[in-house]
């Protein structure tokens, strides 16, 4: 048993890579399709949206990357899909690099046009604005100074949704998209505090500990990652992928956590048996 | 250029603009104020626009150099080539087909930058495996806390934790509401006043690292 152990605290990483590769593949294959319960932050979100009057401004700012679009894939899109089935207005901007293109992508899934929305004059996408919290502010305190042009090259004074929308004192709720974990600072500190906008995040579950911080007070919900998305598609009933990625999830966390306590129960033996020798 | 005067001349705007932005900030709504802070913001993000260029052109700098150093038939030598192909391809499909938010840009983008951000991170998941196997082991009581912590919010944040065991959902929750955000809210509070510290020293002139790139440059 003890040589068992022994050997178990040496095994190659390959099996365990190879391990975790197959319980990955299991739920993708076929789903499992466990019952999941909505959270609170995810009812928030979610009545916060579908709450906003007519006529409401909501600002989408994008810090999706590309090495993390498929965790917060399945939350945007559930979003964006919740905002445009709503009578609002929606400008989005990118604060990082990455977010133009994959707005764009993820616009193309929802296609916003098949919720009766026409472009520039109930959504508009503007670039990258770089700089980081400095981005954030300067779209806060003066979008025309931000950004001359849109997405497209138009002259942000002929868009039609821009004519009466400048600053955040004209935005209703501001909803961040992010992936590193302190970004969430940017939009309290530039946007909460000295306008006092409605703020909601979109985030991986690896930085969700650090918007917990902020709920309820300065950000009134959070969507936390995959598991996030698949709650806003089931409050919503909006078919999504959100449900497939929690299930590969599900079973790849698994032999995470039965690792370490393999890895525990072969340590212990280890170091008990040496013990016993002394 | 004396260091003094480097470093003095960075200080003195920085000082200038961090005054407007504080009192922007704190001040009841002022108009001209606003708009000064709006310039100031504005610039912010045309200079770090101009920084991403420097960027551009740093890279090109040192893998370029690395290829006449060690040659496009050795490792590194080639894999400074690849880099260098890439910014080239990216850059000109940009250029030439009129931005990023072309067919063409979002094309390459989606079916080369995409995969390879999305396979690095994955990888990055084995390795935590790995890693959870070989460090997380229970020497100490705070290693204790953090395994035992860790594993039961991992299980929380997964649909089939609570669907096992339906208590693990509180347990998470209570872990994620009071242990995380009572330490998290004191973290933010600490480097609210460190950063407060060395704003203030920066203002002075005390603050070392710009002392530091001054004397450096």
């Amino acid at each position: 048993m003890s040589e068992f152990l022994s050997k178990l605290d040496r095994i190659d990483r390959r099996w365990l890579y190879a391990f975790t590769i197959i319980l990955v593949i299991i739920p993708i294959v076929s789903p499992l399709g466990l019952p999941v319960k909505v959270s609170k932050p995810t009812r928030d979100f979610h009545s916060i949206i579908k709450d906003l009057p007519e006529g409401s401004v909501v600002v989408y700012e994008e810090g999706s990357i590309s090495g993390q679009y498929d965790v917060t894939r399945a939350a945007c899109v559930a979003t964006l899909k919740l905002i445009f089935s709503q009578p609002v207005k929606f400008v989005a901007f990118c604060d990082s690099a990455d977010g133009p293109v994959l707005l764009k992508a993820m616009l193309s899934i929802v296609n916003p046009e098949s919720y009766g929305k026409e472009y520039g004059k109930d959504y508009v996408i503007f670039d990258f604005a770089p700089g980081g919290e400095t981005a954030t502010a300067s779209f806060a305190t003066d979008m025309r100074k931000t950004f001359s042009t849109d997405h497209y090259r138009t002259p942000i004074d002929e868009i039609p949704l821009m004519s009466e929308i400048n600053s955040a004192e004209d935005v209703d709720l501001i909803i961040q998209v992010f992936v590193g974990c302190y970004n969430c600072d940017w939009v309290v500190r530039q946007w909460v505090v000295p306008y006092k906008t409605t703020y909601l995040g979109i985030t991986s579950e690896c930085c969700t500990p650090m918007i917990a911080a902020y709920y309820p007070a300065s950000c009134k919900a959070y969507l936390p990652g995959t598991i996030g998305a698949t709650e806003m598609e089931i409050l919503g009933k909006i078919p999504g992928e959100g449900a497939t990625v929690s299930d590969a999830k599900n079973l790849g966390l698994i032999p995470m956590i039965l690792f370490i306590i393999l890895g525990n129960i072969a340590y212990f033996s280890e170091r008990f048996g040496k013990e016993e020798e002394k | 250029m004396s260091a003094t005067i480097k470093s003095l001349i960075p200080t003195l705007i920085t000082t200038i603009v961090a005054i407007f932005i504080i009192v922007e900030y704190f001040a009841p709504p002022i108009t001209i104020l606003g708009d000064i802070k709006g310039s100031f913001t504005s610039w912010a993000v045309i200079i770090a626009s101009f920084t991403m260029i420097l960027g551009a052109l740093y890279l090109v700098r040192f893998h370029g150099l690395k290829i006449i150093r060690e040659g496009l038939g050795s490792q590194e030598g080639l894999y400074s080539s690849i880099t260098l192909f890439i910014l080239v391809l990216f850059v000109s499909v940009g250029l030439a087909f009129g931005g990023t938010g072309t067919p063409q840009y979002n094309l390459i983008y989606m079916n080369i930058m995409k995969p390879i951000a999305s396979i690095t991170r994955g990888i990055c998941f084995f390795y935590c495996i790995s890693a959870a196997y070989r460090a997380f082991k229970l020497k100490t009581w705070e290693a204790g806390g953090m395994l035992v912590a860790g594993v039961l919010y991992s299980l929380r944040q997964i649909p089939i934790g609570p669907a096992v065991w339906a208590p693990i959902e509180h347990i998470g929750d209570w872990i994620l509401t009071y242990p995380n955000v009572g330490a998290t809210r004191g973290g933010i509070v600490a480097t609210a006043f460190g950063s407060i510290i060395i704003a203030l020293r920066t203002l002075y002139n005390k603050e070392l690292s710009v002392k530091m790139i001054a004397e450096a440059g």
